[in-house]
């Protein structure tokens, strides 16, 4: 289980008189939990809290028990997914799949990228430059990454805001796929309620950096 | 069935929008070549290169190869490790002086490096109180290279470091979640936002190399070293042997025209959107180590020849150099020039890039099969420059004017005007470029809906998103102009002496005490016009 216990953080440029954001959370394995709210209302920062790209000033942070605050952001089990530029665009969908492999890549990480690839629907496209594939099959290399890591915990961060409807559809299943057939505690931050109605069993609603269940 | 075009006003609107760019271009293109033409014929079935011409071409074709290489390695470095590096106490220092190098007086750098690295300067004292023999070879290819890469390493380093910090911050965040070590980080980030760049950037370090003279002239230490732009001075100006000079600058030209068609096809046109308040994460301590080690390195050799310069001066007679009335009449003279230069490069970059931009919208010549060949012409004569080295113009400009009648100084100012306004637009253009094409991109079509047009339309639209980069294009056709000593070494007259001329004089009349004060002058009035002309052009809001 994944647990925030006030998670605080005070934005750099924040007013002296305005509090730290304090966030607090508790997200299972094998779920799907979106969470909305309005621009500015520090859903962007919960996610790069977690994934460690940002220091909290205070609180607790963890997985299944174990402590992720003192691990780099590199080194926790976390997965994170932007809206766009997840890609690097001169590499093939092959190898920015590979870039999530720890290690030595030999034969056995290649075939385990392209396996990650195929269950994405893209192995017709293993060797396809990214900046040749739309944006939904964009965003599918990247998922393909996230099981390529093993990562436990997938953050997305609007992954489905710069996709058309019926892309955006496509796309549902595979998100719910990350928790139902591979166990991961999925966050998703959307500003749509189609894609919280579609994935999510769970809504929360965030607000001044405090989150509360959607009702 | 063809598409008609999206306003009642086309082609006359897309014609009048261009006209003023192509009337430019053409004009500066007749004047160059009727030069080139005038040079070709002056000397009918007496031109011949020189035995050592060859000997010239390979010299400088091996020095600007191996500044190009060491130029683009420091650049390289230095950016990297300053993308990584972006709080520290000096760091905006280093970033202004990075900035400024392309445009600091070369002769005044030169005298900078011989304090520093010369046989009793302080790196000399150094190695001394050391205890070591040991000396840079300042004099030969060690000296000119260290020049070279002073002003083209620098130089490269401050556009590198631009492509990098416009690496979008989701990027940044990407690599770190996934743990990419530094290197890998490199490999898949930072170099591929560097590499479309860097053949262009190559391109032009070369030609700004290989077409060296002030450096070579002073630095060179013997014929060995010249370059082809120092054979043509001294074929004209030590041996009065114009027919050699005509041969040599021809050979130049060929060889430089080659070089500005390759660098054209190469050009790039990647733009990245910059990145904000990208957070820093914690490096591992040897990376961070190298990355200090490399900031240190840039800063002392960036920063020691302006501190000896400024020693050096400060140690002269200032007060009686500014009372003598010749080194006044030189520093009015300079301002002069450089002023009424950086007024004419603002107008043809203007007038060139409203045409450039015109030209690419496909709205208004979409359909003109003459689009892609103007805007080849147009591109072609803005970076006539590289092509046609200013020594190569001013001889041109140097025996029509013994044709014509008239004084010689006469003609001297056109000629530097010139030369001048040609060696500033190349860089301009890539200064003003990009913002105007964003701004057509951007608001085209709003102010076309809105009928704003001529006047309205550039007070409305293009002034206000193009006057930050109209205030570095004149600040920097201003300082290039104030530092050359390229034509003027050979109309320099009694009657005409500009401030690096004068310095040269000096410098050859081993009057070392006067040309340190001058040289400090000079840089003083270099800084304070890049410092301040932009800020004229900034808005001021209440």
């Amino acid at each position: 289980m994944l647990v925030l216990e006030k998670l605080s953080y005070r934005h750099p440029q924040a007013l002296a008189e305005t509090p730290p954001w304090r966030f607090s959370l508790r997200a299972e394995a094998a779920t799907v939990t979106s969470i909305s709210g309005v621009s500015g209302g520090g859903k962007s920062t919960l996610m790069e809290l977690i994934a460690g790209l940002l220091q909290p000033t205070s609180g607790a942070l963890s997985w299944n028990d174990q402590d992720l605050l003192p691990l780099s952001a590199g080194t926790r089990p976390i997965s994170l997914l932007f809206q766009q530029h997840n890609l690097f665009e001169h590499l093939s969908a092959v190898d920015n799949v590979l870039l999530g492999h720890k290690g030595k890549v030999d034969n056995a990480a290649r075939q385990a990228a392209e396996q990650a690839l195929a269950d994405m629907g893209l192995a017709a496209h293993v060797q396809a430059r990214a900046d040749r594939l739309s944006g939904g099959q964009q965003q599918r290399v990247a998922l393909a990454r996230t099981l390529l890591r093993r990562s436990k915990v997938v953050l997305l961060d609007e992954p489905f805001s710069a996709l058309d409807d019926d892309t955006r559809r496509n796309a549902w299943p595979l998100v719910r796929a990350l928790a139902d057939d591979h166990g991961c505690c999925v966050l998703m931050v959307t500003h749509d309620q189609r894609d919280c109605d579609a994935v999510a069993d769970r809504q929360l609603l965030l607000s001044e950096g405090q989150l509360a269940v959607r009702a | 069935m063809q598409r008609p075009p999206l306003h009642s006003a086309w082609p006359s609107r897309a014609a009048a929008n261009a006209l003023p760019g192509l009337l430019l271009a053409a004009g500066l293109l007749l004047l160059v070549s009727a030069l080139l033409i005038l040079l070709a014929s002056s000397q009918p079935g007496t031109l011949h290169l020189p035995n050592r011409a060859w000997q010239t071409v390979r010299m400088s074709l091996l020095q600007a190869g191996l500044s190009t290489l060491l130029s683009l390695s420091f650049g390289v470095t230095v950016a990297w490790a300053l993308s990584h590096r972006r709080q520290f106490l000096g760091r905006s220092l280093l970033l202004s002086v990075l900035s400024v190098s392309l445009v600091l007086p070369t002769l005044v750098i030169v005298l900078g490096l011989v304090s520093v690295f010369g046989r009793a300067g302080w790196l000399g004292q150094l190695f001394s109180a050391l205890g070591s023999d040991a000396r840079f070879p300042l004099y030969g290819l060690g000296g000119i290279l260290l020049a070279h890469v002073y002003f083209n390493g620098a130089f490269a380093a401050r556009q590198l470091l631009t492509q990098l910090e416009a690496i979008p911050a989701e990027k940044r965040k990407l690599v770190h979640s996934l743990g990419l070590s530094p290197w890998q980080r490199f490999k898949v980030m930072e170099w591929p936002a560097i590499a479309g760049s860097l053949p262009t950037l190559a391109t032009t370090v070369f030609l700004l190399c290989f077409t060296s003279f002030a450096i070579v002239l002073v630095l060179g230490g013997s014929p060995r070293y010249n370059t082809l732009e120092v054979a043509i001075y001294e074929a004209l100006k030590l041996d009065f042997a114009p027919a050699r000079a005509v041969a040599l600058a021809l050979l130049q030209l060929s060889l430089c025209a080659l070089l500005v068609l390759l660098s054209n096809l190469l050009r790039s046109h990647s733009a990245q959107i910059s990145s904000v308040d990208v957070p820093h994460w914690p490096e591992p301590p040897r990376v961070t180590a190298v990355q200090w080690s490399i900031v240190l390195f840039a800063a002392a050799v960036t920063l020691t020849p302006l501190l000896a310069i400024t020693v050096d001066g400060l140690q002269a007679e200032l007060g009686r150099l500014i009372a003598d009335p010749p080194v006044q009449r030189a520093v009015l003279t300079s301002l002069s020039l450089a002023a009424v230069s950086a007024l004419c490069v603002l107008l043809c970059s203007v007038f060139i890039v409203r045409t450039q931009v015109a030209l690419s919208a496909p709205r208004q010549w979409g359909e003109c099969r003459f689009a892609p060949a103007l805007r080849a012409g147009i591109g072609f004569s803005a970076t006539l420059y590289l092509a046609v080295p200013s020594l190569v113009l001013g001889l041109g400009f140097f025996l029509a004017a013994r044709q014509l009648p008239g004084q010689l100084s006469q003609w001297a100012w056109a000629a530097l005007l010139v030369a001048n306004v040609l060696m500033a637009l190349p860089f301009a253009l890539a200064l003003l470029l990009p913002p105007a094409q964003k701004a057509a991109l951007r608001y085209d079509r709003l102010a076309d809906s809105l009928d704003l047009r001529g006047w309205q339309r550039w007070r409305v639209v293009e002034w206000p998103l193009l006057r930050r980069s109209l205030g570095q294009v004149a600040a920097l056709s201003f300082c290039l102009s104030l530092g050359d000593l390229g034509v003027i070494a050979l109309f320099g007259t009694a009657d005409l002496v500009t401030l690096p001329w004068l310095l040269y004089q000096k410098i050859g009349s081993y009057r070392t005490a006067d040309a340190a004060g001058l040289a400090l002058i000079l840089l003083a009035l270099t800084l304070i016009v890049f410092n301040t002309i932009p800020r004229l052009f900034h808005r001021k809001y209440p």
